[in-house]
């Protein structure tokens, strides 16, 4: 290959290259064209209010220590982030450029921990965590994750999971078809689905109420002496599992199921009405109230440690 | 501020609790847009609707009454069955009738109630329920249930209109979704009705019966509330 030629490859190579480069270049910066980034802050009290609202994407809020809500997030092309409010309340949502399809947008927002906070998304996913103040959160089918010990938590979906861990001092948690797990404690727990499975483990419980129509009920914790345990189904299955010396007035009743107790030697006997069966048991001398009913979904009584 | 900002705005403005300085904007807008203006009819509506729903239902002037006597004569049945004199078989008779007749009352208006909501599968079946006559139970407990079923049954057929027109808004998996867990509570609430038909004393079986009826209005409200604004 003469100079000439070596020289005039070297130049179809190089600008190969470039074009190569350019285009790569060009990929790569599409997304970010597409999508915007915000970051913003305002002050709100540490007891503040905040409101959120994100159809689309997700939501993930920390508490912190700071009277100060702190927001990063990344929007779809052409959408615009509002927030605004005083420091006793406050208020954040997206301006989808189309209301019909809406792009999703990620939301990381950093909040005082003890704020009063508020979460409604179509199929955004929540995740809040470390947050101590009220928790209100709604979503149509998206997932919530809770994380800590919010003095009350409501948590609302359609369809979508909710998975709560930590001990929250008041929780409601309802969904249709979705799955509820509970890890934690509570002195007062409501929970209920239709289809959906709930399954609730941990600590000490006081007032717990669990229902669903179809779906199975699992539940595993230490009873408070002085509370009351609801357990309510159509056709699920229940499974309660009990610590082995804990004092408790258990009543069980099915229209149509069976009752299996694994947890002591009393057996059950047939329902008053003919069908169906009954168990009553008052393990260690009996304590707190527990009450299981179902149509005809099988209930089992099994020992935990 | 612009129509997506304004629409964001609109339950405050509906609601009165917007700030003085953002009303004017938001109602001019509400005057020049189409759109805004029909959500904003739509909320009134709803608010009209709601403010609607009675805080308590009183009963049917003839519920409490009925059910008084009912119990009457079932004091005085028990009275009788225990004193050395039995009741006439045609006292006892009147009692049995009684209870009947409360019971067929009971489910024959819940049938029709169903029936007429239009919304629930197994009205054929209530009927059937209805025509039992095998009821020997609390005549006074079925009365005040039927008075929370009728309850519920209006709450659930408001609720069910209302998603109804909302239900373009909601995602075509998420409507199936709902749409399966209805049936689901409706194949338990029918299920229960016909074990209640055979048992009319069993108290556990009412019980049920009020949770699948909580659970079905409470699921419609949760919806028509979250569909709102998504």
């Amino acid at each position: 290959m003469g100079r000439r030629a070596l020289s005039s490859y070297v130049a179809s190579v190089s600008g190969r290259r470039l074009i190569v480069a350019a285009v790569g270049l060009l990929l790569c910066a599409s997304p970010a064209a597409a999508q915007k980034k915000v970051e913003r802050k305002i002050p709100l009290g540490m007891e503040g209010a905040l409101r959120i609202a994100n159809m689309v994407g997700s939501v993930v809020v920390h508490g912190w220590n700071k009277d100060t809500v702190m927001v990063r997030g990344t929007l779809g092309a052409g959408d615009t982030f509002f927030m605004g409010g005083g420091y006793t309340g406050a208020k954040m949502f997206v301006e989808a450029t189309n209301d019909r399809d809406p792009k999703p947008t990620q939301l990381e927002v950093w909040v005082p921990s003890r704020v009063r906070l508020w979460i409604k998304t179509a199929t955004a996913n929540i995740d809040v965590s470390d947050v101590t103040g009220g928790l209100d959160l709604y979503v149509v089918s998206g997932t919530i994750d809770v994380r800590g010990n919010p003095r009350e938590l409501n948590a609302e979906a359609i369809d979508g999971d909710i998975h709560v861990i930590g001990s929250p001092s008041w929780l409601r948690a309802k969904t249709a078809t979705g799955t509820i797990t509970f890890q934690g404690a509570s002195s007062d727990v409501g929970l209920s689905t239709v289809s959906g499975p709930i399954k609730v483990e941990g600590g000490v419980f006081e007032r717990t109420k669990i229902e669903t129509v179809t779906g199975n009920i699992t539940f595993a914790g230490k009873l408070d002496r002085g509370g009351t345990f609801d357990f309510d189904t159509h056709s699920g299955n229940i499974e309660i599992g009990i610590p082995q010396k804990m004092g408790a007035s258990i009543s069980a009743v099915t229209i149509a199921g069976t009752i299996t107790n694994n947890f002591s030697v009393t057996a059950p006997i047939p329902g008053r009405f003919g069908r169906g069966a009954e168990l009553r048991m008052e393990p260690s001398g009996g304590g707190a109230r527990v009450s299981v009913r179902t149509f005809k979904g099988p209930i089992t009584f099994r020992r935990t440690k | 501020m612009t129509h997506e900002v304004i629409k964001h705005l609109l339950d405050d403005y509906v609601t009165g609790d917007l700030t003085e300085e953002a009303r004017p904007p938001v109602e001019e807008h509400v005057i020049a847009c189409a759109l805004c203006a029909a959500e904003v009819e739509s909320l009134r509506r709803i608010l009209a609707r709601a403010a609607e729903l009675p805080k308590s239902i009183d009963p049917p002037a003839d519920a409490w009454s009925n059910i008084r006597s009912a119990i009457s004569r079932d004091e005085a049945a028990v009275r009788a069955s225990s004193s050395v004199s039995r009741p006439s078989i045609w006292q006892r008779r009147y009692v049995l009738a009684a209870a009947a007749a409360v019971l067929v009352a009971v489910l024959s208006s819940a049938g029709t109630a169903l029936y007429m909501s239009g919304h629930y599968s197994g009205a054929r079946s209530n009927q059937a329920i209805a025509n039992s006559s095998s009821a020997e139970g609390t005549p006074a407990t079925l009365a005040a249930f039927t008075i929370e079923e009728n309850n519920y049954l209006r709450t659930a057929s408001m609720l069910q209109d209302l998603l109804d027109q909302q239900e373009a808004s909601l995602a075509p998996a998420t409507v199936a979704q709902l749409k399966a867990s209805l049936r689901t509570i409706d194949e338990a609430i029918l299920e229960a009705r016909s074990a209640l038909a055979r048992d009319p004393a069993n108290k556990l079986l009412l019980e049920m019966l009020s949770a699948s009826y909580r659970q079905k209005v409470d699921l419609l409200r949760r919806t028509t509330e979250l569909t709102r604004g998504t």
